[in-house]
């Protein structure tokens, strides 16, 4: 078997404070092939902070240790800040969730994403202005030529977020990083962008790293599913496993959401247990 | 959950064909059309559809944020000055926006927006109080934080030093402490984690037993609404396409294919 696309062994962040260092994220190992894994967990989970060490995106003061941070045979942490920007945006890509503060508010979309199409390699003008046009199309917006001449706030959420998808495409990535991407949408925009990064998996040969809080969603999204409380990993399984979930705290926040199949006088409220975050 | 018909109870709100342009010249477009609802005391009705489809806007109509409407709004009876408001003196008494505010109330989506940065949580629970003229501040507020579950000792604290749903906490707080008869909740907890929401929702539903409130939720989650609520009614571009009631909904009786997609999505 060859070697995952993505290994983290015990990785660690903490935060350099007045009183010596706050640990985020403590000991997090995983594993990501060719599949759609999702990391789940509330705010404050250390969820986001995962990610970002990925593309060790963090501010100076955090502290990043692991065993082992190989993403395609390039080791993460002893990678130089040159190596680090060939990755970004190349084969290691994200996306965020709200494309309203990830656009550029003054450029429009074409430009922005022509920046991205030339990084990928030089074109005329002409050229890039066609690639930029396909990407739209290829992300289904209907008219990608007005679109490229338009500005962010003339776009709506949803045709935000695919802007920022198709500037990802632009290059091509292996391992695209999604940070709440659709929970800035509305419930019928959102199927529609999961619909597209769906497809884009399967026909790219894409890995996908979907950071979320909403596990309902990664149920039926995602292959295998991590859910994170107070900087660790509590449980691992197969998202279609998901209703079978040992940990107390997955079953909680499983139950937590009101559901129109059983409708309930009052929500169980999450208990927290100490011992959840312990080792 | 019974199904309160507003036609046999009395309605606190009744909203008669409510329709708001916004924007001038070209740019003018109708965001509301002929909307028609009726909450019946006591009862909490949600509005659910899309970004654009207008609830937000019915609700910021009610709370007296938009005056150039046309329709028929009552609240508990009484007339809510839209267009031309000021030719009908009296309805409220001589200040009307006081009077209307006494009693209908709004919390909004995003705790960390809606509380001033600077303002302790007395600081924000003293404002509506000093606006009204009311005493007892310290008793009030120590009341109010009460009812929403939050320490007294609360009281001193900053925005930046509670959780998210400490803040919605507070924003509640803040709504009830004119003790109102009608919320206006304007997507109460989206912005926040499913643990939380359950607290808050909680919250909810145990103040409109213990006070008595009326609410009229604003939510793009199906689930959320029907917990909260007896009542929905479905916007789309504007217009309200069903009303029904919940266990309707939940027994699968939407008729709207917009409703239907809603519910199949909610249920997926």
């Amino acid at each position: 078997m060859s070697a995952p696309l993505l290994q983290v062994d015990q990785l660690n962040v903490a935060y350099r404070g007045a009183d010596g260092l706050v640990p985020v994220v403590k000991g997090v190992s995983f594993t990501l092939g060719r599949e759609k894994l999702a990391v789940v967990g509330e705010s404050g989970s250390g969820k986001t902070t995962v990610g970002r060490a990925l593309l060790r995106l963090l501010p100076h003061h955090a502290h990043i240790t692991a065993q082992s941070l190989h993403f395609d045979g390039i080791d993460l942490l002893a990678a130089s800040a040159q190596q680090m920007s060939q990755l970004r945006g190349r084969r290691l890509s994200m996306i965020m969730q709200d494309p309203k503060y990830s656009l550029n508010p003054v450029m429009s979309v074409g430009a922005q994403i022509g920046e991205a199409v030339q990084r990928a390699d030089a074109l005329s003008r002409t050229a890039c202005q066609e690639r930029v046009e396909q990407l739209l199309a290829r992300v289904h917006i209907r008219e990608p030529q007005r679109v490229a001449r338009q500005y962010p706030h003339q776009l709506s959420g949803g045709m935000g977020q695919r802007v920022m998808i198709a500037m990802m495409l632009a290059q091509k990535p292996r391992l695209l990083i999604a940070d709440e991407p659709t929970s800035a949408l509305d419930v019928s925009v959102r199927q529609e962008v999961l619909d597209l990064l769906d497809e884009l998996v399967a026909e790219q040969d894409l890995s996908l790293l979907f950071i979320t809080h909403d596990l309902n969603l990664v149920g039926h999204f995602c292959d295998r599913v991590l859910v994170m409380y107070a900087g660790r990993v509590v449980e691992s399984l197969a998202a279609n496993q998901l209703q079978q979930a040992r940990h107390p705290y997955t079953q909680a926040l499983l139950s937590a959401v009101p559901s129109l199949k059983h409708r309930r006088a009052s929500l169980p409220v999450l208990q927290r247990d100490p011992a959840w975050s312990a080792a | 959950m019974s199904d309160l018909n507003p036609a046999l109870d009395e309605a606190l709100v009744s909203v008669q064909g409510l329709t708001l342009d916004l924007g001038e010249g070209q740019r003018r477009r109708t965001v509301l059309q002929g909307v028609d609802l009726s909450v019946a005391r006591g009862q909490a009705f949600g509005l659910v559809g899309e970004s654009g489809s207008g609830k937000t806007t019915v609700l910021r109509c009610l709370a007296g944020q938009y005056r150039h409407w046309q329709g028929q709004v009552h609240i508990d009876g009484q007339p809510l000055g839209g267009h031309g408001a000021g030719k009908r003196p009296g309805a409220w008494g001589a200040s009307p926006d006081l009077a209307l505010a006494r009693r209908v109330q709004m919390v909004f989506q995003d705790p960390y927006g809606s509380l001033h940065p600077r303002h302790t949580v007395h600081t924000a629970l003293a404002e509506p109080l000093r606006v009204h003229r009311l005493g007892d501040v310290d008793d009030r507020i120590d009341q109010v934080l009460d009812q929403v579950g939050l320490p007294l000792a609360f009281r001193q604290r900053y925005p930046h030093q509670l959780s998210g749903g400490q803040r919605q906490r507070v924003a509640i707080a803040r709504a009830l402490i004119l003790q109102p008869t009608l919320l206006l909740l304007d997507e109460p907890t989206s912005a926040l984690d499913v643990s939380v929401q359950a607290e808050v929702l909680n919250l909810l539903s145990e103040l409109r037993r213990s006070q008595g409130l009326t609410y009229l939720l604003v939510s793009h989650d199906l689930g959320v609404v029907a917990h909260l609520c007896e009542r929905l009614a479905v916007m789309q571009h504007g217009v309200i396409v069903e009303t029904l009631s919940t266990d309707a909904l939940c027994a699968g009786d939407a008729r709207h294919p917009y409703t239907r997609t809603l519910v199949a999505s909610a249920l997926a």
